[in-house]
């Protein structure tokens, strides 16, 4: 095989597994009585945080306490039929807001959600004070003395140059 | 060259960030704080460890400054933490009501056995229901419970020594001078 094949192919393996998505979790067999349904369960367990590896998500953890807690929001949302807001308050009522990916708008979690957007303005702010301090401080124009002495070095430049090349 | 303010803002900006990375470096985030301290201790009813027939509530202990220990027999930490348990309860006196989570009855009778019983009693929760309503989600995790059934602290983790003195003690101590 030749060397750009080479690179060609690990490349491709590399972006390949750029695409992979984890595995989901060894899920026991659940019923749904829709694909609505069961899409809704899927995308309420991809936003609750898992307690035990914290940097998985409910739906892929597979921590013993993952699996109780997937059992507990199946019962709630599909054999009681109950809204994705009822899980969620089962679950932040006992282990509190950090089982949410996504935290609630509140006075607490300002800073958290408008931060960046606070940063934006304060960085914005800074440049436009820095470009216009800088245009104030621009050159001033050339007086005529400064304008016939800058042409006399330009042209005595441009002699020395010719003679140079002789 | 003249060293003016606007050339320490790049220091400043530093030490603020590596004072926000130092504070950062000493959080442990596995002790995720419980919604549930200073709320009452969820009920739940199970059988006794030592006996199918005896009942554990937690309004058994309504008037008394008790500790809720969850544990397990196949829970190492757990191991560890037993010694310092059989000191809190023998040497201090404390009330620990346990809580075996998700485990095996023969089994946690033989532990017993073999490192002996802080316990007053032994809730056994085989299939961890009341271990979800109190937000367990690391063993061993203890729990303080003032008089009126209110839970006021939470230990996750295994109980050290250190724990025990610098922080149980006072703390039920001082729950202990409430009325």
């Amino acid at each position: 095989m030749t060397r750009n094949g080479l690179i060609v192919l690990v490349l491709s393996a590399l972006l390949l597994g750029a695409f992979t998505v984890p595995a989901p979790a060894a899920e026991k067999l659940r019923h749904f009585d829709s694909p609505q349904q069961r899409e809704r369960y899927r995308a309420l367990l991809g936003n609750l945080r898992c307690l035990v590896c914290q940097n998985e998500s409910l739906a892929s953890s597979q921590a013993d306490l993952a699996e109780d807690l997937r059992d507990e929001v199946y019962r709630l949302v599909v054999t009681e039929g109950r809204s994705n807001q009822a899980a969620i308050d089962y679950l932040t009522q006992r282990y509190g807001e950090f089982v949410l990916y996504r935290p609630r708008l509140e006075p607490k979690t300002w800073l958290l959600w408008f931060g960046p957007l606070l940063m934006l303005v304060i960085g914005g702010t800074v440049l436009a004070l820095v470009i216009r301090r800088r245009r104030a401080a621009a050159d001033p124009p050339l007086s005529p003395d400064e304008h016939a002495r800058a042409e006399r070095l330009l042209r005595n430049d441009a002699t020395s140059g010719r003679n140079r090349d002789a | 060259m003249h060293l003016r303010v606007r050339h320490l803002v790049p220091l400043g900006i530093f030490l603020a960030i590596s004072v926000f990375l130092a504070i950062g470096l000493t959080l442990d985030s596995h002790r995720v704080p419980s919604p549930l301290i200073g709320k009452p201790i969820p009920t739940f009813s199970l059988p006794s460890v030592a006996s199918a027939a005896q009942t554990v509530r937690p309004a058994d202990f309504r008037g008394e400054v008790w500790l809720l220990n969850v544990w397990a027999t196949w829970c190492v930490s757990c191991r560890a933490e037993h010694e310092v348990l059989l000191k809190a309860a023998r040497q201090h006196g404390l009330r620990i009501v346990g809580l075996d989570y998700k485990d095996e009855r023969d089994a946690a009778k033989d532990w017993l056995r073999q490192r002996g019983d802080p316990y007053t009693v032994i809730a056994f929760d085989a299939r961890g229901k009341a271990g979800l309503d109190l937000g367990v989600y690391g063993v061993p995790e203890t729990y303080v419970i003032d008089r009126q059934g209110i839970i006021r602290h939470k230990f996750i983790g295994p109980l050290t020594g250190e724990d025990v003195r610098d922080t149980l003690l006072p703390l039920v101590q001082r729950l202990e001078e409430q009325a």
